[in-house]
């Protein structure tokens, strides 16, 4: 693998060894990125889209904890 | 009881369905999100709007494909710009789309398969460069059908190096050269820069720091024929509207049975600055 990016190699692979603390999750058929909570909940992070509307809907706004079932 | 009272079923989340919110518990629950939102993200809910008929896929951070970054980088994923591409491409209802850079890079065959795709959309693609689009960033930027630049962001035109950011097995600088010749060789055919004006671009000594390479900032870029125009979301949104009207007449004429190019071309290329 090849990166072409003006950054430095190590920026880029600091941390490399440590696991991302969001995952990603299909809200009715839209990708979201969210992070997981203690308590079970999901807080969205990043919408997944290019859907317009979807970045409006404001049940997945950024910041916006989904109720969870478990 | 009736359809309306069964919720949808989801594996994990119970959501608040549009006609559900509102309720008094729906609209407090809202306000509390709205609070949230601005002060977790500074960012607030805007009101809902009509559908249309374009898309957006906005390309940031760095561009990951055959190898997960590690977590402190923001990251476009491939596997989930290439899905919405195609569905982009095969929905009816969607005519259109906008992409937006504002990308460090990444990895070489990633960028280089979104800017395929872009160039072989049959629907009209504009790209906005915000920020920046630096190296694999210019050719996904130089893919669509037209493309624009902000007037403070930039672009860095370096060459792919020999050591530094090369992962894994080791390289030769013949690979290093045919790998730089796909990216001059794609960004030639599909702007109006030459190769050899390009790779000067690319070596040029001075202007960076600690490389070797170009800035190119907003109207450079213009000039130099990489990008067809200094602008912003208006702009690109404007454009690609006519560009969508520009496609159904052409389409009107030939029947509605072709899906032919929808931006004028001299030899397969592009015409520039028009």
């Amino acid at each position: 693998m090849v990166l072409y990016t003006p950054l430095w190699m190590e920026e880029v692979l600091k941390d490399h060894d440590k696991l991302t603390k969001y995952k990603e999750i299909n809200y009715k058929g839209i990708i979201l990125q969210v992070e997981p909570s203690a308590d079970g909940k999901y807080r969205v992070v990043r919408i997944i889209s290019s859907n317009l509307e979807d970045y409006l809907n404001p049940n997945i706004q950024p910041g916006v904890v989904l109720e969870t079932r478990y | 009881m009736s359809k309306e009272e069964q919720k949808p079923t989801f594996p994990f989340i119970d959501p608040v369905l549009p006609h559900q919110y509102p309720s008094k518990k729906g609209i407090k629950k809202k306000k509390g999100s709205r609070a949230n939102n601005i002060k977790e993200f500074g960012q607030i809910n805007i009101p809902d709007s009509p559908p249309n008929n374009i898309h957006c896929i906005t390309i940031v951070g760095q561009i990951e494909g055959h190898m997960v970054m590690p977590p402190q980088n923001k990251t476009t994923k491939y596997e989930h710009i290439i899905p919405q591409l195609v569905a982009l491409e095969q929905n009816p209802t969607i005519e259109g789309a906008l992409i937006i850079l504002n990308t460090v890079g990444g990895d070489v065959e990633a960028g280089l398969a979104i800017a395929e795709m872009l160039v072989s959309m049959s629907k009209p693609i504009v790209s906005l460069v915000l920020g920046g689009g630096h190296s694999i960033g210019v050719p996904i930027a130089v893919a669509a059908n037209y493309s624009f630049i902000a007037e403070t962001a930039t672009m860095t035109i370096h060459p792919i190096r020999l050591t530094g950011l090369v992962i894994g097995v080791p390289q030769t600088y013949e690979y290093l050269d045919k790998m730089q010749e796909r990216v001059v060789g794609f960004v030639a055919r599909h702007s109006n820069i030459k190769p050899e004006r390009f790779r000067e671009l690319m070596f040029r000594t001075g202007e960076l720091a600690r490389d070797i390479g170009t800035i190119l900032v907003g109207n450079d870029a213009v000039q130099e024929g990489l990008i067809n125009e200094v602008g912003g979301v208006s702009k690109s949104v404007a454009k690609l509207k006519e560009l969508i009207d520009q496609k159904k007449m052409q389409s009107n004429i030939q029947g509605g049975m072709l899906n032919g190019p929808i931006h004028p071309t001299v030899d397969g290329r592009s015409i520039k600055g028009s």
